[in-house]
């Protein structure tokens, strides 16, 4: 495996800055359409949110701990699990609103391959500040794709649910293993992403 | 605002908030998205923006650095190129005088030669417009109403489209920058703005580089004659002297000049008069030079000539003669004749003997006796010539027993087979540990040794150290040779022949891997060589012409012995990049192949020479590219590697091999 997670430098200190509007403005769609509108202000009501986000602006990372927590409770769900079900919710939202980053590719993996170098910088061109992890690119001998991923987020399951997303919008099975996860106290997370 | 309970109870209520929700909903969707495209698009501007200023500065440092470069003009036209995305540029610099623009700089640099040196503002209205209106210009041979010209010009150097830029500096036009797309891409309001901006600060930076040469130019030259002063010729002086390497010390002559009695002139025709006087006389002096002379004005009424690569003292004072006759005739200063007449000191040295200020000194101090002696003479300085017959006996001294005491040093610098980089052989070139003077060249001992008869013991042991030396390396390289060179005094003297079966019994190494070699002026100047040659030659060994064809034509001698191996004159590897150096070099390789010789070119310093000396037909080389002369130790580490047969460079590539 050639993957190097650790980072020499690239990985960012995340935790530090807070999170974009559009988190939150997508995590509403999907929980609206899934679950109702009322589900919504029933959660931004437990958390005790006033839930005014916009994408313009950014918001405590704890707001959506908080309202992740909420939401597993609600329907009865680990925190992963929803976050999980967040990304693979979130990913076709994205690609209809910003289909020039899907369209050039055939596969999850070549679109994968542009996350660091493509995707996430013009992201950082439409939301100044925007604090997008850094995935450390590799490959097992078997040739599945290697993400290191080491934010303070821990934001490893939404990346997985992301993942499921991208290959559902290639139509290509996939499946992800985390051998080692911050989640379980490891310095850092990796996913093995098994496609095909 | 409606109350909860008031719309729970009216369901059209209800469904009209959601409506109003929906709707603020889309809106602030819409505002965001308004608001993500401005900030993307300020992202570009920056960043665009950012990249442009980048481009200036970048050009800015690196033309900072430049300001003394040729390649100015075209370090600045890729700049501006490559800040607009443009295939080719070209700079102009307007030459107002002559009413036209000269070529001042062309990216890339290779298409440079496509265009003429300077170009008549009379055949390019255009160009001329954007000189005199300051505006720029767009030639688009699509149109008809294009400039005639400018679009011949533009088809001619393969290009679609053209944008002329005028080249501001502090407020005044000083010529034009010229962007030409091979594709017919155009250029937007915001490339041209970058282009002019570029352009203008390009031509700041051009007329600094103007100014700082005029500046230096006035530094080093006198205002009245134009010609070098002190200072440069203090530095040609001292480069012509540090440019002395063994084995050829070059002779560098001084001539002082000093008018005789001008402070008379001054005084009767005024100093305006006299100032015409010292002109003319410069413009005399220059007139009986050789092109790579220096003349200089030192002060006054003091002029100074240096003359490099003296073929022998001799030269230089024939030169004083000359300029002592010149002045037989009159001057023409002001149109009017004048007779005037100079004294004149010569000094002669090299590098050994010699440093610039004593070439002042002595020069100086020769004019004076010459003064003193009469005027319109010329004196020489004697105490130089002295000097070097001091330094000559005292060599003589010291060379006896060099030998006995150690004091012998061999160098061996490798002759290549330039197809593969393999060495063939090393040639031994002796030099002198001298216990004072260091390290000697032959050149500085050789000649007394050959008067003394010190070179007959000096040539045994270097025949005994090299064969010596060869019987090791052979255990690394079975079929390499070496090379010793014989003295004319070796062959008058038969003992070599006794000496060389003697070394060759001793060593048991292959009498055809030792070549010994000797110029084509012993053969000619000694024909009694000839028998000791033959006699050589009987034992096995093989012989070879160093330096050939700078010596007399012998060709006859190339027939007459079985000469094994030519070694063709550095001077035909210098001249093989022209044509004729090229076919000449080719005929003398032919020649010696149609006798069944080896060659070996001489003196190759650069991987191009090799290449077309192997294509001239030789198929050995030596010189500087592959290796300068080393000590054993230095060569043996060549070796080894080399007879593994790993490391073989062939010729073609740009790295030579050992100790640069």
């Amino acid at each position: 495996m050639r993957a190097c997670i650790t980072g020499k430098g690239r990985t960012r200190t995340a935790g530090s800055r807070p999170l974009k509007g559009v988190v939150f403005d997508l995590l509403e769609r999907a929980i609206a359409r899934d679950h109702g509108e009322d589900a919504w202000d029933d959660l931004l009501e437990k958390a005790g949110l006033v839930g005014a986000y916009t994408t313009l602006g950014s918001y405590p990372d704890d707001h959506l701990s908080r309202l992740v927590t909420h939401a597993g409770e609600a329907f009865g769900m680990s925190s992963e699990d929803v976050i999980r079900w967040f990304g693979r919710e979130a990913l076709p939202m994205l690609a209809a609103s910003y289909p020039e980053f899907f369209t050039p590719h055939a596969t999850t993996r070549a679109f994968l391959l542009t996350l660091n170098d493509i995707i996430h910088p013009e992201v950082r061109k439409v939301y100044p500040g925007a604090d997008v992890p850094w995935f450390e690119m590799g490959e097992t001998a078997d040739g599945d794709l290697v993400m290191g991923y080491g934010s303070k987020r821990r934001l490893c399951s939404f990346a997985e649910g992301l993942i499921q997303g991208a290959a559902a919008h290639y139509a290509e099975p996939v499946t992800i293993r985390q051998p080692i996860c911050m989640l379980r106290g490891d310095p850092a997370c990796t996913l093995v992403v098994h496609l095909g | 605002m409606a109350s909860r309970d008031t719309a729970v109870d009216r369901p059209t209520d209800v469904a009209r908030l959601k409506r109003r929700l929906e709707r603020e909903r889309l809106a602030r969707r819409e505002a965001e998205a308004i608001a993500e495209r401005t900030t993307r698009g300020l992202y570009e501007e920056v960043a665009a923006r950012t990249r442009e200023l980048e481009s200036i500065i970048a050009m800015g440092r690196e033309l900072a650095k430049a300001l003394d470069d040729h390649g100015f003009g075209d370090l600045i036209a890729r700049h501006i190129a490559r800040a607009v995305g443009f295939d080719e540029c070209g700079i102009f610099a307007w030459v107002k005088a002559d009413d036209t623009v000269v070529t001042a700089g062309y990216h890339p640099a290779s298409r440079r030669s496509a265009l003429d040196a300077a170009f008549r503002l009379d055949d390019y209205p255009e160009t001329r417009r954007v000189l005199m209106s300051g505006a720029h210009s767009i030639t688009d041979p699509a149109d008809p109403a294009a400039d005639q010209s400018e679009v011949t010009f533009l088809r001619g150097m393969g290009g679609k489209l053209m944008v002329q830029l005028p080249m501001v500096a502090g407020g005044r036009t000083i010529g034009t920058v010229e962007l030409i797309s091979l594709s017919g891409m155009g250029l937007d309001e915001r490339q041209i703005d970058l282009a002019q901006t570029m352009a203008n600060e390009a031509g700041v930076m051009l007329e600094n580089a103007r100014l700082y040469a005029q500046v230096r130019h006035q530094a080093f030259h006198d205002h009245l004659t134009g010609l070098p002063n002190r200072a440069l010729l203090g530095d040609r002086m001292e480069h012509a002297l540090a440019r002395g390497r063994a084995p050829n010390l070059p002779l560098v002559g001084l001539v002082f000049v000093d008018v005789d009695d001008f402070k008379v002139i001054n005084d009767t025709y005024g100093h305006e008069f006299g100032d015409q006087v010292l002109i003319a006389l410069g413009e005399r002096l220059q007139h009986l030079v050789r092109t790579g002379d220096t003349v200089a004005r030192l002060s006054g009424d003091e002029f100074a000539i240096l003359l490099e690569d003296l073929e022998s003292p001799e030269d230089a004072h024939q030169t004083a003669v000359r300029v002592v006759r010149a002045f037989h005739r009159p001057l023409e200063a002001a149109g009017r004749e004048i007779l005037v007449s100079v004294s004149v000191g010569v000094d002669v040295g090299n590098t050994l003997s010699t440093t610039a200020d004593d070439l002042v000194r002595n020069a100086d101090f020769a004019m004076y006796m010459a003064k003193a002696s009469g005027k319109s003479q010329h004196e020489i300085y004697q105490a130089s010539a002295r000097a070097a017959a001091d330094d000559g006996a005292r060599i003589r001294a010291d060379l006896r027993g060099a030998v006995e005491r150690g004091e012998m040093r061999l160098h061996y610098q490798p002759i290549i087979e330039l197809g593969s980089g393999r060495i063939r052989s090393f040639e031994a070139l002796v030099r002198w540990q001298h216990p004072d003077r260091g390290l000697l060249p032959p050149a500085a001992f050789v000649q007394i040794a050959e008067e003394t008869g010190a070179i007959i013991g000096i040539g045994d042991w270097v025949l005994e150290t090299a064969c010596g030396q060869l019987r090791e390396w052979q255990r690394l390289q079975g079929d390499l040779a070496v090379t010793v060179n014989l003295s004319g005094s070796q062959l008058q003297d038969g003992h070599v022949i006794e000496h060389v079966a003697g070394i060759l019994e001793q060593t048991g190494i292959d009498p055809r891997s030792l070549v010994l070699e000797m110029t084509e002026t012993i053969l000619v100047e000694d024909p009694g060589s000839e028998n000791v040659l033959r006699e050589l030659q009987a034992l096995g060994v093989r012989l070879a012409i160093d330096d050939f064809g700078t010596g007399y034509a012998s060709i006859s001698y190339l027939r007459r012995f079985a000469v094994d191996v030519l070694k063709i004159d550095r001077e035909f590897t210098d001249a093989v990049e022209t044509p004729q150096g090229s076919a000449l070099l080719s005929g003398i390789a032919h020649l010696g192949r149609s006798l069944g010789l080896e060659l070996v070119a001489e003196g190759i310093e650069r991987p191009e020479q090799a290449e077309l000396v192997r294509l001239a037909g030789c198929d050995l080389g030596q010189g500087f590219l592959f290796a300068r002369p080393m000590e054993a130790e230095a060569a043996t580490a060549l070796l080894g590697p080399l007879a593994k047969g790993g490391m073989a460079r062939p010729v073609g590539g740009s790295r030579g091999i050992g100790p640069r």
